[in-house]
């Protein structure tokens, strides 16, 4: 369970997926442009954040279809060549969201598309996360999703603070809030280690 | 107020819940222990108007906290405001490469997005407006609240999850920038420079000097300096160059005059904060 006030749960949250309404509803017509009187009819297809089909469909008012993230012509992609599907462009929270749907809808395959997409993708990212230069963003990086992101960066930042504490660079640092500027160190001596 | 009139009509048997009103900047972590749970299958009985008015206090307090504004039209989707004010913290973090790229969005609490906050509330009283009038259609139709399923019940749901969907990313957005004013004060110590400042709405500097008053109390207390940094030095004394005019500080018991590249040997601790002040 994600913490309350996480921001990338919130953030996920609002994905937008395409439900159909089993029920009307009144005063709501927002969710539906085509409506004339302010409410949604019964079996009106329309899309709706995450946040709010997820628990509709809890209620039994919606049903949600499978998001396109997940639709057979992209797991074909996938499954052609991992490494280089485009993840954001299908969904930036491409993970979290499967988590999240897979109790939601019918088809139990996404668990193991899941899986199998990850680990595809890992080892590469891995890599590339070690030995890419640190102000170039490298070219892949727009195709990762969010959660592939957050790994990248981690993996980056320990590497180079792994090198700051090889090569003994100055404790002593102004605080990265100020200035724009990436890092310049003041020579402090001694240093340690 | 013939909407409270309204509310208090419904409470026959529900136990009124009381929300204290409390100040912007300690609201969080009292808030912590009440995340979405009872408020998930609100609707199915009464007590969907305890909540609601729950919901309605909570609003005003948040209210309180943003500055008046002039009004703008409902969003194109539920919600969607609500989010877009957490997707610019977001996004401003991951542009971020530097560890600390929480200051990024700091930096970005332009007018525009104070703008954003008070819209939020309004699609908020938008909701309450809409979810009020449903309950009362349900009710000029001698309906049980409880148990009907009507469109109105349906309509009545949305608006109150929408409602429930703005005060999680409301609390989400003040929490977060909490916790990044917190980590200020301990980098760089009691004073903030002006262009944080400008950043920062003015219940967040008051909190910022509350909470830098609470630590330097119990630094006080303790008689221990617990900003410098963790790793004890090899030499107590460092030497430093000064890189701007600084001018005469009183470090300890003496005097340095700290002027442009002048070389100095300091204690470590002394020398700490001017570094990190990028001094």
């Amino acid at each position: 369970m994600p913490d309350y006030y996480d921001m990338d749960d919130i953030i996920m949250e609002d994905q937008h997926i395409q439900v159909i309404f089993q029920v009307g509803a009144n005063g709501v017509g927002l969710l539906d442009p085509g409506s004339e009187n302010n409410s949604v009819e019964k079996g009106a297809k329309v899309e709706l954040p995450f946040w709010l089909a997820h628990e509709l469909q809890l209620r039994q008012a919606v049903s949600i279809y499978l998001p396109a993230c997940f639709s057979q012509k992209t797991r074909n992609e996938i499954k052609a060549d991992a490494a280089c599907v485009n993840l954001k462009v299908h969904c930036p929270y491409f993970y979290e969201l499967g988590c999240k749907i897979v109790p939601l809808v019918s088809d139990k395959t996404i668990g193991s598309f899941l899986y199998e997409t990850f680990t595809s993708r890992y080892l590469e990212m891995l890599s590339k996360s070690h030995s890419a230069s640190v102000l170039t963003a490298p070219k892949f990086l727009p195709r990762l999703s969010k959660e592939e992101m957050q790994l990248f960066e981690a993996s980056r930042s320990s590497m180079m603070a792994f090198k700051k504490w090889r090569a003994g660079g100055s404790r002593l640092e102004k605080a990265p809030v100020l200035g724009r500027k990436r890092k310049t160190t003041i020579p402090t001596f001694p240093s340690s280690p | 107020m013939a909407e409270i009139k309204l509310l208090q009509h419904f409470q026959v048997n529900s136990v009124p819940v009381a929300i204290p009103v409390r100040p912007c900047s300690t609201m969080p972590n009292e808030l912590l222990q009440e995340p979405v749970d009872p408020m998930l299958d609100l609707l199915d009985g009464l007590l969907v108007v305890d909540m609601l008015s729950d919901a309605v206090s909570m609003w005003t307090v948040v209210i309180t906290c943003v500055k008046s504004n002039e009004s703008l039209s409902f969003a194109a989707m539920y919600g969607r405001r609500a989010s877009q004010l957490l997707k610019e913290q977001a996004c401003c973090e991951a542009g971020q490469l530097a560890p600390f790229n929480v200051s990024y969005f700091l930096l970005k609490l332009t007018d525009t997005q104070s703008d954003a906050f008070e819209q939020v509330i309004k699609e908020c009283d938008e909701h309450n407006l809409q979810l009020q009038s449903l309950i009362r259609q349900a009710l000029e139709q001698n309906l049980d609240i409880q148990r009907a399923r009507n469109e109105d019940h349906f309509g009545a749901v949305i608006h109150h999850l929408s409602l429930i969907r703005n005060k999680r990313c409301l609390m989400a957005y003040i929490y977060n920038r909490e916790a990044i004013i917190q980590s200020l004060r301990w980098k760089l110590g009691s004073v903030l420079p002006q262009e944080i400042l400008v950043k920062l709405h003015n219940l967040e500097i008051e909190y910022f000097k509350n909470h830098s008053e609470a630590l330097e109390s119990y630094m006080a207390e303790m008689d221990l300096d617990l900003t410098v940094d963790m790793v004890p030095p090899k030499d107590p004394y460092i030497r430093v160059r000064v890189l701007d005019d600084i001018g005469d500080v009183c470090l300890g018991d003496h005097t340095v005059a700290l002027t442009k590249n002048s070389l100095h040997f300091l204690r470590r601790a002394d020398a700490e904060p001017f570094i990190s002040q990028v001094l």
